[in-house]
Formats: structure tokens, C-alpha cells, sequence
């Protein structure tokens, strides 16, 4: 397996990483739909990933006949910042559009599955909706939207540690403060609508449109929530509650688990979630 | 400015196979020209070679843009080069940077090649000039790790304190609650429990160290920094504690010339810097300083 450097986007400032996997055209069995997986920044994180994830899924995946690209989006980790008007919502969109324009010049390859990580998951979302080249997207940590179940699953939790009494001071403290700034009309602080940042979280109605956009296409869609935000989402079947109105129907998995953090830091999470995508990948 | 993979083996120093690729970026001046300075820089180890690529690449643009060539890379095993996480030990890190120096002065055509490393990498650098065959102009140890084993035991702290900190239902600890607690047995099934268990004698945040590492970071002391091969060395101290500390390695043998510069403990290791790539202006301000050649 080789990997080589593709300097692409406007004047080459952009970098990535490619896996071109061999070719099994002469042995049927192990064909594999020609495909890349496209992975990049969490965060600011360099487009190796999360403690090496991508690297590592990038060599898993080419070892059985994937190809792969990782890539860093415009200004991160080794690619320049290209002079943009857009917002940086739109550019990243933008640089994973002209990735898979790069992969498919490269490699006639023009099928393309998406994995991201937090902002990396909503930036795939983006860019799914934007071009229906891809096929598949993985999104970790992607928008969370809260039941009234998330609500007492949080409570439950959070009498014992904290106590009914204090819980209850707390919660007094901050209705007085409310009351205060009312009476003082201080405008109330803005609230981060999602641990995204830089991200506006669409609301359910437009999350849910998009989604079916995806699934309507066959996108295969994989969403995992990780134990990291458990004040946000805590139980199984939470986005199946929250959304069960829209009667989203396709190639939908919604995984929760609480068992890996955010950034996937152990080893074994790692593994983990390597085995959970390869698993998936290979299915599309 | 271009990033480019280059041949980890060079005179039959590298353990890997000959086919092995490290990953560099390069930062050039422009217009290019005459270049004679150059600047090598040693990564870290870990989450703290991913905390420190913003302000690696901050520094790579600056000192291209006062006319020093300088290349960053990813040892053997590490970030986009070849090799996996397990096969990273203490002694190919030296030998990728020797290999790094080489290709500098090949692709830059410089003359004058300086190092630099930080925490891990200032004793990879270290290491690494005992057996250069140019040994560096100057040699930067940016906040060296004086006792290895002490290290050892910080960072298997810091990893616990990490999982600690990244659970979950409320800051501060890791609440007793019904989920299942992700501890790395539960997760893996035999076959692959056995596997990780050959090679990873502890995690650090993410990244697994090794027998040969292990005891080849074990072995790093102070009194090892006194071996060191070069020009001029400047010894940058974050804080009071490690400027005493490290004081008297000007007594290095083979060394002409000595720097001891403090600079303030910066936060560019915390969990948060992750999400802002902090980038400690004091340090950049001091390296270009010296490589115009006013800390001489």
C-alpha cells in the first residue's frame, strides 16, 4: 500500500493524503465497489485525526481494497489558507467537494463515504448535501437534540452526586438571576446551541429534512453519539424519540455509545470504533 | 512551502525497510535564493506532538520569512508517515532525525542546519547529535524532559486524569453510574486484548507506548544532555523550577557557545489548547532572534 501527497483546491494550498488501494478486479470474491473514504479535521486537529485515527483507519480499510484520502481543510493542519469570502461553513463544504474532485482526477474513483468527528460530522453533512457523489457519511457526535427524557436521565444522575439540596439552591440561584436580569433588562447571555463551535445547529425540522434529502438518495447514513455529551444525549434511543415524528425511513443507523469519549483517547476505544466503521464501510 | 515524503532510509542507518516514507513539510524563504541557514524541527511525542502542530507550523512560516529554510517531520510511526504507532521507538526517532538533517541540506542546499525540540523531541535532538555527521549549528531543547522516569509516571497520571476528565455526566470525575465505564478490557474481545497487551506496555492519551520505548524514555536523564554535539546550544526553560534545574549544562564538553533563556510556562499542553492551538510568541520571537544571529 503506498501512500502519496495531492496538493489540490485553488492554486494547490490544500493537502491530502492518499491511499490508493490496489485493484481486486481479478479475484471477484474480494471486489470491493470502487470507493474512497474521505476523512479530515476534528477540530483543529491535523487530518491524521484523533490520536492517529484516520491514519490508522486509512491502512485498515486500504488492506482490504479501500481507497482513502485525508486531507486538511483550508488554514488547518498543513494546508494553506486560502483567501475565501465565504464563511467557513461553506469553504470546508467547498474543500471536501474539490477533495473528491482531486481523488476522482487521481483515481477515476467517483463514489465517495464521508467520516467526521464533531465539527468534522456536521462539515460532512454539509458537504453530502451539497454533492451527490457521496454515498455513505458517518458522523460522530454530530448535532444532538435533547428529549424531556434526556432531561430526567440528567436529573437521575445528578441528584446523588450532587444532592437534592444543593441541586435545588442551584436552581434557585439561577431563577433569581434570571429574575434580576429581567428587572435590570440585561439582555440574557447567548447560549452555545451546540457543541460545534463555529456551527450553527440546524433546528429538527431542517436536520431532519436534510437527512431524508441523503436518504432519499440511498446516502447511507451512520450517527454515533459518544458518551462525552451526556447532558445533551443520554440514552438509546433518543434521536429515534426526538425524531420519531418526521418518520425519517433509509439506510439510517443511529448508535449510541456511552462507552467511548469524544476524541476516542483508549486504545480499545479506538478499536472500537475502527472495527464499527470498517464494519459499516464494507456494508455500503 | 511544500509538503513531500521522503525515504526514511539513508546509509543503511534506519532499521526500517528501504521502501519506508516519512512525512516532511517544507518551508522555504522566497524567492528562494542563496539559502544558508536551515532549521530542523523534532516533534514531541503523542497528544503533545498534535498540541504543538500550530505553533511548529507558525514557527516553520516565520523563519521562512527571515530567510531560514525549515523542515518539519513526522518520525517513523508517527502522524502521516509510514509505520504504526507501536513501532515508534526512541532509537528510530533519532535516527528519522539524522535522516531529516540530511535531506534539508540536500533539498535546501543549506550549509548552516540547526535543530530544534520540544519536551520528547529535545532529547530525540539531543540523542541525535551525538552521532551526526554534521553536527548542528545550533541546538534548541525547548523544555527537555530531564528525567525520563519521572515522565513516565506524569504521563500515565495525565492519562487517567484525561479519562477522568472526559466523563462524563459532570465535570470532575467519573461518576458510579450504570453505563458501562470505558475501561479497555470490556471493549476488546480475546484475540485483540491479547494483541494490544504484547506491545502497549501503558496508553498516553491516545497513544500507545512500547517496551523499547518505555525503557528507552526510562532512560533519559539529565547528565545525558551533557553529551551533546554542537555549535551553540540554547537551553529554553519554561519557568524558574526548570531553569535551576537545567542550570550547568553549559558544562557540556562539545559545545562553543551556551544560552539559558527562560521563557513563561505557556498553556500550549492543556486539554483546552486543543481547540485553540496556542502558540507561545515568546519562544518564536527568541528562536528568530538567535537564528538572526543576535543571541551570539
Amino acid at each position: 500500500m503506498k501512500e502519496s501527497l495531492i496538493q489540490f483546491g485553488e492554486s494547490g494550498r490544500l493537502v491530502g493524503t492518499l491511499l490508493e488501494a490496489p485493484t481486486f478486479d481479478d479475484s471477484p470474491p474480494k471486489a470491493l465497489p470502487r470507493m474512497a473514504v474521505l476523512t479530515f479535521n476534528a477540530g483543529l486537529i491535523p487530518r491524521t485525526g484523533p490520536h492517529r485515527l484516520w491514519v490508522k483507519l486509512a491502512r485498515r480499510l486500504g488492506r482490504e481494497g479501500l481507497s482513502s484520502f485525508r486531507f486538511d481543510l483550508n488554514g488547518q493542519g498543513d494546508s494553506a489558507q486560502v483567501p475565501s469570502t465565504m464563511a467557513f461553513e461553506a469553504q470546508a463544504a467547498q474543500d471536501i467537494v474539490s477533495a473528491m474532485d482531486a481523488v476522482f482526477a487521481q483515481t477515476g474513483i467517483e463514489r465517495f463515504v464521508l467520516a467526521g468527528i464533531c465539527s468534522g460530522a456536521a462539515l460532512s453533512y454539509k458537504a453530502a448535501l451539497i454533492d451527490p457523489r457521496v454515498v455513505g457519511c458517518a458522523m460522530i457526535d454530530i448535532y444532538m437534540y435533547p428529549t424531556w427524557r434526556t432531561r430526567w436521565v440528567l436529573l437521575r444522575h445528578r441528584i446523588p452526586q450532587e444532592g437534592l439540596p444543593a441541586m435545588l439552591a442551584r436552581w434557585g440561584m439561577q431563577r433569581l438571576k434570571l429574575l434580576k436580569n429581567l428587572m435590570t433588562k440585561t439582555p440574557p447571555a447567548k447560549r452555545t446551541p451546540s457543541a460545534l463551535p463555529g456551527l450553527d445547529r440546524p433546528s429538527p425540522d431542517e436536520f431532519a429534512a436534510g437527512l431524508q434529502t441523503l436518504l432519499n438518495r440511498q446516502t447511507q447514513l451512520l450517527l454515533i453519539y459518544t458518551g462525552s455529551f451526556l447532558y445533551n444525549y443520554n440514552y438509546k434511543n433518543q434521536f429515534q424519540d426526538r425524531f420519531k415524528a418526521y418518520r425519517i425511513s433509509g439506510p439510517l443507523r443511529v448508535d449510541f455509545d456511552p462507552q467511548i469519549d469524544h476524541t476516542v483517547t483508549e486504545l480499545a476505544a479506538q478499536e472500537f470504533v475502527l472495527e464499527k466503521l470498517g464494519r459499516w464501510i464494507r456494508e455500503i | 512551502m511544500r509538503p513531500f515524503r521522503f525515504n526514511a532510509d539513508a546509509a543503511g542507518l534506519a532499521e526500517v525497510s528501504s521502501d519506508t516514507e516519512m512525512y516532511g513539510y517544507l518551508s522555504l524563504p522566497s524567492p528562494l535564493g542563496q539559502v544558508q541557514q536551515g532549521v530542523v524541527l523534532c516533534n514531541p511525542f503523542g497528544q503533545e506532538a498534535v498540541r504543538s502542530h500550530r505553533m511548529y507550523r507558525v514557527l516553520s512560516e516565520r523563519l521562512a520569512r527571515a530567510g531560514v529554510a525549515c523542515l518539519r517531520f513526522d518520525y517513523f510511526g508517527t502522524g502521516d508517515s509510514d509505520g504504526e504507532d507501536e513501532q515508534v521507538t526512541l532509537k528510530t526517532c533519532v535516527e528519522n532525525t539524522l535522516r531529516a538533517d540530511q535531506e534539508l541540506r540536500r533539498v535546501a542546499g543549506c550549509t548552516h542546519v540547526s535543530w530544534l525540540g520540544l519536551r520528547f523531541g529535545a532529547a530525540v535532538a539531543a540523542f541525535a547529535s551525538i552521532s551526526a555527521q554534521h553536527k548542528p549549528d545550533r541546538l534548541f531543547l525547548w523544555d527537555p524532559i530531564e528525567d525520563g522516569a519521572a515522565w513516565v509516571e506524569q504521563l500515565k497520571r495525565e492519562h487517567e486524569l484525561a479519562l477522568l476528565a472526559l466523563d462524563f455526566w459532570r465535570p470532575g470525575g467519573r461518576p458510579k453510574t450504570s453505563l458501562p465505564a470505558p475501561i479497555t478490557p470490556r471493549l476488546l474481545g480475546q484475540g485483540e486484548r491479547a494483541l494490544a497487551q504484547d506491545v502497549a506496555v501503558f496508553e498516553s492519551q491516545g497513544f500507545l507506548v512500547n517496551e523499547q520505548l518505555h525503557q528507552e524514555i526510562r532512560a533519559i536523564k539529565r547528565e545525558a544532555y551533557e553529551a551533546v554535539r554542537c555549535s551553540r546550544l540554547i537551553v529554553i526553560a519554561a519557568g524558574e523550577a526548570q531553569r535551576k534545574s537545567l542550570s550547568g549544562l553549559e558544562k557540556a564538553r562539545r559545545i562553543l557557545s551556551y544560552e539559558m533563556a527562560q521563557v513563561a510556562p505557556s498553556q500550549w499542553n492543556s486539554d483546552e489548547a486543543i481547540s485553540a492551538a496556542i502558540v507561545p510568541n515568546d519562544v518564536i520571537a527568541l528562536v528568530l532572534a538567535e537564528m538572526a544571529g543576535g543571541g551570539q
